[in-house]
């Protein structure tokens, strides 16, 4: 199959959503201004990134500086999120005593919707920055955690055998045969992870920021500008869509060695 | 049939599903689903079935004015209890939104943090302390709900009093009121225009100090009224007026009984009754619809570019007194017109 059909294969679904889209919000059946159509979406989308004609008010020629404070909360929370549950993940999944600790504690936190942590995050951090990347960090650490606790649990007991009986260490053990085993798991927690702390940028820029995607979303809802409403989706979803493929991209370079032996070298 | 086929199959079933479900009507002939928002003045809007007469109605809790607004344009409810900003911004967005009762005004008021020692109502003072911090390049910080009843409340007052909010002082959007006490309690704004019942909070927890009600401007004390749709007051009028009806009924029992106001606050928010209590100090019950203010509203709003477009025409057309009249036997003049 060529690229350029494999291209139209992938835009089928968006377009034919947005086309369907486009007819039925200049049917009538709804106000134009409750479910504007693509098409002013998009214009709307284009003021606030160049600002050409300031349809999108106090926001036009700000996209830039919004994605920008978004993606740097998203950095910050995000790069927290890596550092802390990769760490913990390999202790608890190594060592038995990290794990009987601290991983029923972790487990009843899991489950607790980030949302709901919104008003100890401004008593512990205050307002602006610090209690928005608090909740991104905790969007995007459980699924990390997770995922490395599996891939550290699951990798191959024959692969450290071998290397204990080769007079490897623990950290070496640790470096060279665990750390390596469970990239996979551990790529596949950063992958749903980015997508976690992406959603959490909406819920964190409530918490009086003054620029943001999510801020812009949620002010916007209050002016009821559907319009740069959904553009604000879009952004989110696009940079969401831009920092996934970047990880797959550290994903593929670093399990070279899978290449040939998985499903996903298949696909191409 | 395909994997590849039944997927895309799938895919535009459940889109035109989507299509038709957000395309449904709302009205029965005489049921009224009827939203309110979550706030000390909003919450009493849950009384209403009960005081219902020749109508059913089914009073539903949104967590904000802008969740009712948007049910309501989108015909997923009938009528709406919403703020008089919130009729403003709708009709300057082009939907078809008609006010037919106001409901209960007031709820607003500017609280200081600790630091801050102003006596109340001690304009000059206030101004002297704005003056002192930008000279210092410490300008001080002034918080509320951007596009919120108080933010108009807070701006129009410190307008009145020679207070520019854009040039004076640090303007901060905190959107959410509940974490208004927290942000004075941390120091990180030095004064807030909130909404009841978090001001009553914040002074019964001594996190700050009152200073001013902010309704000594043009848009006077208005807080919010009950708007429906002209498709439902064209297919369903008795069952408007019935709901009207019911509006006025718990107005007037709102200004005599306090205790279910309490009541209902406790129930739906489990604030404590003191501070629920408190609150209803600044909160007036009134059906009227107060046609001047409600124009110095859009006026206000459109200065300060929350809205693009003069709607005041439309504000004025789109007050329907018809409903209240007929409920309260009292001409429009003396309901606000």
């Amino acid at each position: 199959m060529t690229a350029l059909s494999k291209s139209w294969e992938r835009a089928v679904v968006p377009l034919f959503i947005l086309a369907a889209w486009e007819v039925f919000s200049r049917s009538g059946f709804l106000p134009a201004a409750l479910l504007p159509a693509p098409s002013v979406v998009l214009h709307t989308w284009g003021d606030w990134m160049f600002g050409f004609d300031e349809t999108s008010q106090g926001n036009t020629g700000r996209w830039f500086a919004d994605a920008l404070s978004s993606a740097t909360r998203v950095a910050a929370g995000y790069g927290i999120a890596v550092v802390s549950g990769v760490l913990l993940g390999i202790a608890i999944g190594w060592w038995r005593w990290v794990e009987r600790t601290v991983e029923p504690t972790i487990q009843m936190l899991r489950p607790v919707p980030p949302v709901s942590w919104i008003p100890l995050a401004i008593i512990w951090f205050g307002i602006a920055n610090k209690p928005a990347i608090f909740l991104v960090f905790l969007g995007a650490f459980f699924p990390i955690l997770m995922n490395t606790i599996h891939g550290v649990k699951t990798a191959d007991r024959n692969l450290i055998r071998a290397a204990s009986m080769m007079g490897a260490t623990e950290q070496q053990l640790l470096r060279h045969v665990v750390f390596p085993a469970a990239l996979p798991s551990i790529f596949a927690g950063l992958r749903i992870g980015i997508g976690a702390a992406w959603m959490l940028t909406v819920t964190a820029e409530m918490v009086a920021v003054k620029s943001g995607l999510g801020y812009v979303l949620w002010d916007s809802y209050y002016f009821l500008r559907y319009d740069l409403v959904l553009a604000a989706m879009a952004s989110i979803g696009l940079l969401g869509y831009a920092t996934d493929a970047l990880i797959k991209v550290l994903m593929s370079a670093a399990l070279h060695w899978q290449h040939g032996s998985t499903l996903q070298s298949r696909e191409g | 049939m395909t994997f590849r086929s039944l997927t895309l199959t799938t895919v535009t079933a459940a889109f035109l599903a989507l299509s038709a479900a957000a395309t449904a009507q709302a009205a029965d002939a005489d049921k009224v689903k009827l939203g309110f928002a979550k706030c000390a003045h909003c919450l009493p809007m849950a009384l209403t079935p009960e005081l219902a007469k020749g109508v059913e109605i089914e009073a539903i809790n949104f967590n904000s004015g802008n969740d009712v607004l948007t049910a309501l344009v989108s015909k997923s409810i009938d009528m709406a209890q919403v703020t008089y900003l919130h009729y403003i911004t709708a009709l300057d967005k082009g939907f078809d939104v008609v006010a037919v009762s106001g409901q209960v005004n007031g709820g607003s008021e500017i609280v200081v943090g600790k630091g801050i020692t102003l006596k109340a109502d001690d304009w000059d003072g206030l101004k002297k302390l704005i003056a002192e911090r930008k000279e210092k390049g410490e300008p001080l910080r002034v918080a509320a709900s951007r596009g919120n009843a108080q933010d108009i409340h807070m701006r129009g007052a410190l307008q009145k009093h020679g207070i520019n909010v854009n040039k004076d002082v640090q303007f901060i959007n905190i959107p959410n009121p509940s974490d208004h006490a927290a942000a004075l309690q941390r120091g990180e704004v030095d004064v807030i225009c909130t909404v009841e019942p978090f001001a009553s909070q914040i002074r019964q927890t001594g996190v700050g100090t009152h200073f001013a009600l902010p309704y000594d401007q043009a848009a006077g004390n208005l807080t919010n009224l009950i708007v429906t749709r002209s498709d439902v007051i064209k297919e369903h009028p008795k069952a408007v007026e019935a709901t009207v009806g019911s509006v006025v009924a718990l107005v007037d029992k709102l200004k005599s009984d306090q205790t279910v106001w309490v009541d209902v606050i406790n129930k739906y928010t489990g604030m404590d009754k003191a501070v629920a209590a408190e609150a209803l100090k600044n909160a007036s019950p009134d059906y009227a619809i107060h046609k001047d203010s409600t124009l110095a509203i859009a006026t206000m709003m459109r200065e300060l570019k929350y809205i693009s477009n003069d709607v005041t025409a439309a504000a004025e057309k789109n007050l329907d007194y018809t409903f209240l009249e007929a409920v309260t036997k009292k001409p429009k003049s003396e309901l606000g017109f």
